[in-house]
């Protein structure tokens, strides 16, 4: 008796727990003046965590990427969404942005989707990451990194969407084999350095392969051209 | 335009049969709207052909497109085949093939040949000048393919779309030997010209050789054509230092505008400013400097591209500017009722992006 009115006092616990947080949680993205501390803009539309932010000198000058799986893209003068793009199943935890062309990527656990910068045309998808992508990131040369919660990385051309590279990150020593994840990596900004933020509570850089050529890594032009047919003809 | 004139028998028993294939050719290069006047043009070729002009001949020169440079073109897909397929070209080599058809067309193969075989060869010549004259380039009408007798085809298009690719393989499979297919993409991509010509014979067909057309084009044999596009080769990447500073997961990353140091936020709460070129080498130095001050696991972090700022932002709803000249806390954006999970500067205004849970 005791026990199953613990267990409702326990449960109602919960649930109130659940709808107080709910109230507490807001989904925006807030654009702040930096010097007067004054809030400019309070973008609201997403339904869940704004989990990633891109910021452009262009129109869309803001676009968030929400747990919700969507992506929007935002008006910065009237502090409106312009278009919300819905193609996500999964919710996008990361979004990047060349410098080199007007296009971003986003990263959700299903795939990585490319979109032109102006107005959010879907462009292509990269398939074959599986994960929860937590850490995207592009360097001048078009390379492409996607991190993974379970330690996956997976490099890509980012023009083409070929994923010319899978690998592990491996854990320190000491540390379990299940701390493997990457929670954000960013190139530096000569794109020949790349940093990576992990769970294993080390920071990580990593660099191209001086010895490797062409000749030793040569593309796998057999199984892209394969991918490339099949994702042809699927509709997506 | 320079036609081996046939002999007179030759072109006696031949011109029936070819004015009827460059009336069904006039059809299939030609969109409705002129096929009629080319149409009246060629009957006035057919009643002119005891003359000294071959009808061929005269049927080409009746389908030179305005504004167009024959020579020049001429020349372009010469050096474009040269270019890209030098083993092709020597095959391709025009004036040798040329008299090859010649050759064929000598008296003993005469008396065999089917009508079939004849108005095959006879397309086969006039696909020929007409790649030297370059009117390839002017655009398929229709479904693109043309019917010669039962087994020869020519097929002339442009690959535009996945749907045409597809057509073009399923009548590009010939039963007679004698079909020559000439495709040409207009897919105005970054990686081919405007208008690139490829031609391949029928034993290259049959071979089943991918024949890839300026890195766009690749051909199939047992699977439809599709614009592929060709992957830039990367190096691949190595993991060359580890640090180990932070006493949590590490959440966030940002680099300085001078590309001297980074800084890196963690659940352990604090901000790790590294310098870049020390931490490359696993300097034990590398570390500048600590920051301390956020309650929560620090999710968001950038740098001021304008100003010696730091931005940070933690799950403890607190967006901070830190001074990195004293390494102070200067200001406080308050306003998110949850966590602050992302965080990003604007490139050209003096405005900070965060974004709530």
């Amino acid at each position: 008796m005791y026990v199953s009115t613990l267990c409702v006092s326990w449960n109602h616990f919960l649930l109130t727990k659940s709808t107080f947080s709910f109230s507490l949680s807001d989904a925006v993205a807030r654009v702040w003046d930096m010097r007067t501390k004054h809030q400019v803009h309070c973008l609201t539309g997403h339904d869940n965590t704004v989990g990633a932010l891109l910021t452009k000198g262009t129109d869309p000058q803001i676009v968030t990427g929400s747990y919700d799986s969507t992506i929007k893209l935002w008006d910065l003068a009237a502090g409106k969404c312009m278009t919300t793009l819905t193609h996500h199943k999964k919710s996008v935890r990361a979004l990047a942005m060349p410098s080199y062309e007007n296009t971003f990527i986003s990263g959700a656990a299903d795939s990585l989707k490319k979109w032109v910068g102006s107005d959010g045309r879907f462009i292509k998808s990269f398939t074959g990451h599986k994960g929860v992508i937590n850490a995207m990131a592009v360097n001048d040369d078009g390379v492409l990194l996607s991190g993974a919660d379970d330690g996956s990385m997976n490099f890509w051309d980012y023009n083409t969407g070929h994923c010319f590279q899978q690998s592990m990150t491996v854990a320190q020593p000491g540390s379990l084999d299940a701390e493997n994840g990457i929670f954000a990596a960013e190139f530096d900004l000569t794109g020949t350095r790349l940093i990576t933020c992990e769970a294993d509570k080390t920071i990580k850089i990593w660099k191209e392969d001086e010895h490797a050529s062409e000749l030793t890594h040569p593309i796998d032009m057999k199984n892209w051209r394969k991918k490339s047919i099949a994702e042809a003809k699927k509709r997506y | 335009m320079t036609t081996a004139a046939p002999t007179p028998s030759q072109q006696q028993q031949l011109a029936p049969l070819s004015a009827q294939t460059s009336l069904k050719r006039s059809r299939i290069l030609f969109d409705t709207s002129s096929s009629s006047s080319i149409n009246n043009t060629n009957t006035t070729n057919t009643t002119s052909q005891t003359t000294t002009t071959t009808p061929l001949a005269a049927a080409t020169q009746a389908f030179v497109p305005p504004l167009f440079d024959s020579q020049l073109h001429q020349q372009t897909i010469k050096r474009k085949i040269r270019l890209q397929y030098p083993s092709e070209y020597s095959k391709l080599a025009f004036q040798a093939e040329e008299n090859e058809v010649d050759a064929e067309g000598g008296e003993k193969q005469q008396r065999k040949e089917t009508a079939t075989a004849r108005a095959v060869r006879e397309i086969r010549k006039e696909a020929l000048d007409r790649l030297r004259s370059g009117e390839d380039y002017v655009e398929a009408g229709g479904d693109g393919s043309h019917d010669v007798g039962a087994e020869g085809r020519l097929v002339i298009h442009r690959e535009v779309d996945m749907k045409s690719s597809v057509m073009h393989n399923n009548h590009g499979d010939v039963g007679l030997g004698g079909a020559l297919i000439v495709s040409g993409s207009n897919n105005t991509t970054a990686f081919s010209g405007p208008n690139s010509t490829t031609t391949t014979t029928e034993q290259q067909q049959q071979k089943g050789q991918p024949i890839r057309s300026g890195g766009i084009l690749v051909k199939r044999d047992d699977d439809s054509n599709t614009t592929i596009p060709t992957p830039k080769w990367h190096a691949p990447w190595k993991l060359s230092t580890v640090l180990s500073s932070h006493l949590g997961w590490v959440r966030s990353i940002a680099f300085d505008p001078h590309n001297t140091m980074f800084a890196t936020g963690g659940n352990d709460r604090v901000i790790k400013i590294f310098d870049l070129a020390k931490a490359c080498v696993a300097s034990q130095d590398a570390l500048k400097i600590t920051l301390t001050g956020h309650i929560s696991p620090v999710r968001g972090l950038a740098f001021s591209e304008r100003h010696p700022y730091l931005f940070s932002a933690g799950e403890d709803k607190l967006v901070k500017c830190w001074d990195l000249e004293t390494n102070q806390v200067i200001r406080h954006y308050h306003g998110h009722l949850s966590g602050v999970f992302a965080l990003k500067l604007h490139p050209t205004l003096d405005l900070l992006v965060t974004g709530g849970r």
